[in-house]
């Protein structure tokens, strides 16, 4: 679904290296997570992959499709949420989903199942003719949510995506992304929460100073700690190689 | 902490947050260098301009003083002098409206002060002095050309300078206290409204429309004053109408006394004007003491949540042009602050033209000696298609295009839309603004007493140049948005590229009309019209195209 190859991204007049040649596979059906502490590059390869910021180097491609070549096609195949919500903030809920199913084609009764599906779900209804000025964090998070899924696209992207929700929403997140991994299409995800990663993704991959610092399932990963690790165990396990190698 | 530190550190602050907002992406050296010469422009225009048309009025009035038989006192030069600083006042009332409304009332960063141990007062009054700074700036560029001109023509005393300076710093903080005053209580009680943002801008707009017009009406009455009777009197050594005339709103007579009177009296005039101020701008902190979060935080009150049975789902799918279209008006009129700056124009000089064209203002009489002696024709339409081109020319919605989306513009790069698409449906919504003001420019033009088919024309040919004054004003904003702001006013009203957009459309004008005009030696008046609609639309295309180039590499990160 997701092919990364030699991604690098340079801020500073290329002093910084926020993403530092990056190699990345997500495939179909996985959910992936995508974990390392701040400032690691984890928002700038999330940025890359959605076409917002142009890689220096590399290349992305979403089911087949290359990003800088292609990138109106390739958008149209993921759902992006970003970490902040400044956006659409003077439209309503209402107007926010209506011109998302706009811009992505969504007609028919798939417009107004979608709709009413996803305000339902995040428990918007209520909500969704008021500004989004007006929403707290976690209903701005769900209004995203919601706009990013209401197309049904294979692949989505996610971005710290349960920061703000309530128990209630985050569990019905994770289901919604088991679900949609379950009809064979994948989410790729960044988060803080490890506990969230261990238990929700097929696959992880642990980015540390711009560069990817292991990938694999958990119990490929515990191969670097203790067979009975966890995932915080086997992050820290990691971390460390990763400043010992940088010492030698 | 004291209130007096706790006061400085705001302010401090405030004066940081504003600074350092900057553009989205690498800064990009000929932007800068556009947006230097741009001020640079803006202040040898203005001073040009001033000096061009104070200049001979100053001089006529000075020849009038001269023949005067009384001395002392108020002379008519000194009252023309008080008149510009009247207009001045003016000006800081309806720009520090604005102002004033984002930066204090419809803030950001107010929930975030809320959160605090602040005195609200402090708050405000930091965020007050902002604005009384911004307007201090604004009234000194319009001032210093005047005074100079002043001085120049008139000859002035060295008190003058110092006086002057005390006047300027007291300027705006009457116009923006009373301000103050009248947006604490409204916003408490607009601010909950669902329809808060669109309300405010109505409010706005028709609160400006009638501060132009009653402003024009003014500036007529006073006009008739210096004509006819008013001249004889001065001759026989009558002054007392100039007093009358200033004092038609006190504070300005004590002002310009403050600025030109002799010992006592300017002294006295001084000292009222200061009462006068310094009573409003404690009557403004008093009531934001009390009530200064209840006004500005009321807009971040959640509105009551409906039935879920009420939820409107939008039926049929429109197109992606269609979508941005509506998209662009609807965050166009939910900020009163995009809506002001957006619409103003498209309501004041409709309502300007209609003033000056209905009897008993002083330009009907011009227009009346125009259609009595005549006027050429190619003279005529040119002079009104600049007009229309003029307030075609005035639109900040096109030129800062990208940079109201703020941070949020990562979320508009992310969409599948190619750049030609992103652009389209904003600028027909920036089209429909300018053809807008043409039109109704246009209906109000039709009020005065001239050919109503030169106006026809004039009006057609304003509705090409709109489209090329449209998209060319887009041209700054497409290359280097400014995203990172925190409040409205720095996305449109402080924000350099509706500077440059607006000198980029007015370079364009006298181009086009200068060529029109030219057609005009050599064929009939209706095939000028025809080139310059005609150009005027090959260089709207031209600068689409340069726009959707520009967008391209801007969205591409």
């Amino acid at each position: 679904m997701v092919e990364i190859k030699g991604l690098t991204k340079t801020y500073a007049g290329g002093r910084t290296r926020a993403v530092d040649g990056l190699d990345l596979e997500v495939k179909d059906g996985e959910i992936f997570g995508f974990i390392g502490p701040n400032g690691a590059g984890k928002t700038t390869t999330i940025k890359m992959i959605a076409g917002v910021l142009r890689p220096d180097t590399g290349s992305v491609r979403i089911a087949g499709v290359d990003m800088s070549a292609e990138p109106v096609r390739a958008k149209r195949n993921l759902g992006y949420v970003p970490d902040t919500h400044d956006a659409f903030d003077k439209l309503t809920g209402i107007e926010y989903l209506g011109f998302i199913a706009d811009v992505y084609g969504v007609d028919g009764p798939e417009r107004k199942e979608g709709m009413e599906k996803y305000l339902r779900l995040f428990d918007l209804q209520s909500a969704a003719r008021d500004s989004i000025k007006s929403y707290s964090h976690g209903m701005r998070q769900k209004i995203m949510l919601a706009g990013a899924l209401l197309h049904n696209p294979p692949l989505w992207i996610l971005d710290e995506p349960m920061t703000g929700l309530d128990p209630a929403s985050a569990l019905l997140l994770k289901e919604a992304m088991r679900e949609h991994c379950r009809s064979g299409h994948s989410v790729f995800f960044s988060t803080h929460v490890l506990d969230v990663a261990e238990r929700l993704c097929h696959r992880i991959g642990i980015i540390l100073g711009g560069k990817l610092a292991a990938v694999g399932t958990l119990e490929e990963l515990r191969a670097n700690a203790a067979a009975d690790a966890t995932l915080e165990q086997v992050f820290f396990s990691v971390a460390d190689k990763q400043t010992e190698g940088a010492r030698l | 902490m004291s209130a007096g530190r706790e006061y400085f550190l705001l302010l401090l602050l405030q004066i940081k947050l504003r600074v350092r907002s900057g553009s989205a992406g690498k800064p990009r050296p000929l932007h800068t260098f556009a947006v230097g010469l741009a001020v640079v422009y803006m202040v040898v225009a203005v001073s040009f301009l001033e000096v061009f048309m104070l200049g001979p009025l100053f001089t006529a009035a000075k020849t009038l003083d001269d023949m005067a038989l009384q001395a002392g006192g108020l002379t008519l030069a000194n009252a023309l002098f008080g008149y510009a600083l009247f207009l001045v006042m003016a000006m800081c009332l309806v720009l520090g409206t604005v102002t004033l409304l984002s930066i204090v009332f419809f803030a950001k960063d107010t929930e975030v002060f809320a959160a605090f141990p602040l005195r609200q007062g402090n708050v405000f009054a930091s965020k007050f002095t902002i604005c009384y700074l911004a307007e201090l700036g604004f009234s000194l560029f319009l001032l210093a050309p005047a005074a100079g001109t002043y001085a120049h023509y008139v000859g002035v005393p060295g008190s003058f300078w110092p006086r002057l300076a005390f006047a300027a710093l007291l300027l705006p903080v009457l116009p923006l206290a009373f301000a103050a005053l009248v947006a604490l209580p409204l916003t408490a009680v607009f601010g909950r409204m669902r329809r808060r943002g669109l309300v405010g801008a109505a409010a706005g707009m028709l609160a400006v429309a009638a501060l132009v017009a009653g402003q024009m009406w003014f500036s007529a009455s006073l006009s008739r004053l210096f004509l006819g009777d008013a001249l004889l009197e001065l001759l026989n050594g009558n002054k007392g109408f100039i007093t009358s005339s200033l004092g038609a709103f006190p504070p300005l007579l004590w002002l310009t006394r403050a600025v030109f009177d002799g010992g006592l009296g300017a002294l006295g005039a001084a000292a009222l004007y200061v009462a006068v101020t310094v009573a409003a701008l404690l009557c403004a902190l008093a009531v934001s003491r009390a009530g200064y979060y209840k006004a500005a935080l009321a807009h971040a009150e959640a509105a009551k949540r409906r039935a879920a049975a009420a939820v409107f789902l939008p039926a049929a799918k429109r197109s992606v042009t269609k979508a941005v279209f509506v998209k662009e008006w609807k965050s166009l009129l939910r900020s009163p602050v995009f809506a002001l700056n957006s619409l103003t124009g498209v309501v004041v000089f409709p309502v300007m033209i209609a003033v000056s064209a209905v009897g008993g203002s002083s330009y009907a009489v011009v227009f009346e000696q125009l259609a009595q002696y005549g006027v050429p024709e190619p003279m005529l339409w040119m002079t009104l298609s600049a007009v229309l081109g003029f307030v075609a020319s005035i639109n900040p919605a096109a030129s800062t295009v990208f940079s109201r989306e703020g941070r949020g513009l990562d979320q508009i790069r992310a969409l599948p839309l190619t750049p030609a698409e992103q652009l389209r449906g904003r600028m027909l919504c920036f089209h429909s603004i300018g053809v807008g003001g043409v039109l109704l420019s246009f209906a109000a033009m039709l009020l005065m007493p001239l050919d109503k088919g030169i106006i026809a024309l004039s009006a057609f040919t304003g509705l090409g140049i709109s489209f090329a004054a449209t998209e060319i004003s887009a041209v700054p904003d497409c290359a280097a948005p400014k995203t990172r702001w925190s409040s409205d006013t720095e996305a449109m009203k402080q924000n350099f590229n509706s500077l440059l957009g607006m000198i980029y459309a007015f370079a364009m004008l006298p181009l086009l009309l200068g060529l029109g005009y030219t057609v005009t030696f050599f064929a009939p008046l209706e095939l000028a019209a025809c080139a310059v609609v005609l150009l005027s639309l090959a260089a709207a295309r031209g600068a689409r195209a340069w726009n959707v180039w520009l967008t391209a590499k801007m969205l591409d990160g």
